[in-house]
């Protein structure tokens, strides 16, 4: 199995915050766009091959 | 195709009761429970279920399609467990225990296990931030397959 990636405890607290911190009762809440989450990643330095979506 | 705009306002109630249950209580409802709560069939939930498992809003048990997954939480018990507010949540992974905190907007007491050699792992959130500890996250699958298979991953 290839080594996947690694992240520190509070890069994995980062990412459960960005996803998970709208609350999905809202009828407004909707799932982040591939484009959403490609920025998220770019931005929260997740840049190699392993992040790519598409 | 957008998935999400597959889903229809119903799906947007059942969705709101299926989460708000899952928060309230730990428990997320069964079929039955949410056509009893919402006044309809468990032929329509099982479909609006469906509907939003398709849109990877929800994960469903393979044989009796109620709900395994409504991420961050776990329907199941697995090895991620958040304390908040003296309920015992579960979470899929260690990205959603955590994420259960973020949703829930609570601090919690997370109680997990490498998933290497099994030494437990104690993390705290309080105010918004997690506190010092020491450990690593590994994900093994490349981001593009995580749906591939949501439950190995």
């Amino acid at each position: 199995m290839p080594q996947g990636a690694i992240l520190s405890l509070e890069q994995c607290w980062q990412l459960a915050q960005a996803f998970y911190g709208s609350d999905k009762r809202a009828p407004e809440w909707r799932r982040k766009t591939v484009d959403e989450i490609e920025a998220l990643f770019s931005e929260m330095g997740f840049t190699s091959s392993f992040w790519n979506l598409r | 195709m957008n998935i999400d705009s597959a889903t229809t306002s119903f799906d947007q109630q059942v969705r709101h009761y299926v989460y708000d249950q899952t928060m309230k209580t730990t428990m997320s409802p069964t079929v039955v429970e949410t056509a009893v709560a919402l006044s309809t069939t468990p032929t329509e939930v099982q479909a609006s279920f469906q509907r939003l498992a398709e849109a990877h809003m929800l994960v469903l048990q393979r044989d009796t399609g109620e709900i395994l997954m409504a991420n961050p939480f776990s329907a199941v018990p697995t090895p991620f467990l958040a304390r908040v507010d003296g309920q015992t949540y579960y979470g899929n992974c260690i990205w959603d225990v955590m994420g259960i905190s973020a949703m829930l907007k609570r601090d919690a007491f997370i109680q997990t296990s490498c998933g290497d050699c099994g030494t437990s792992m104690t993390l705290r959130i309080v105010n918004g931030s997690l506190e010092p500890a020491v450990g690593i996250v590994h994900f093994a699958v490349p981001a593009a397959q995580w749906w591939a298979d949501i439950v190995f991953n």
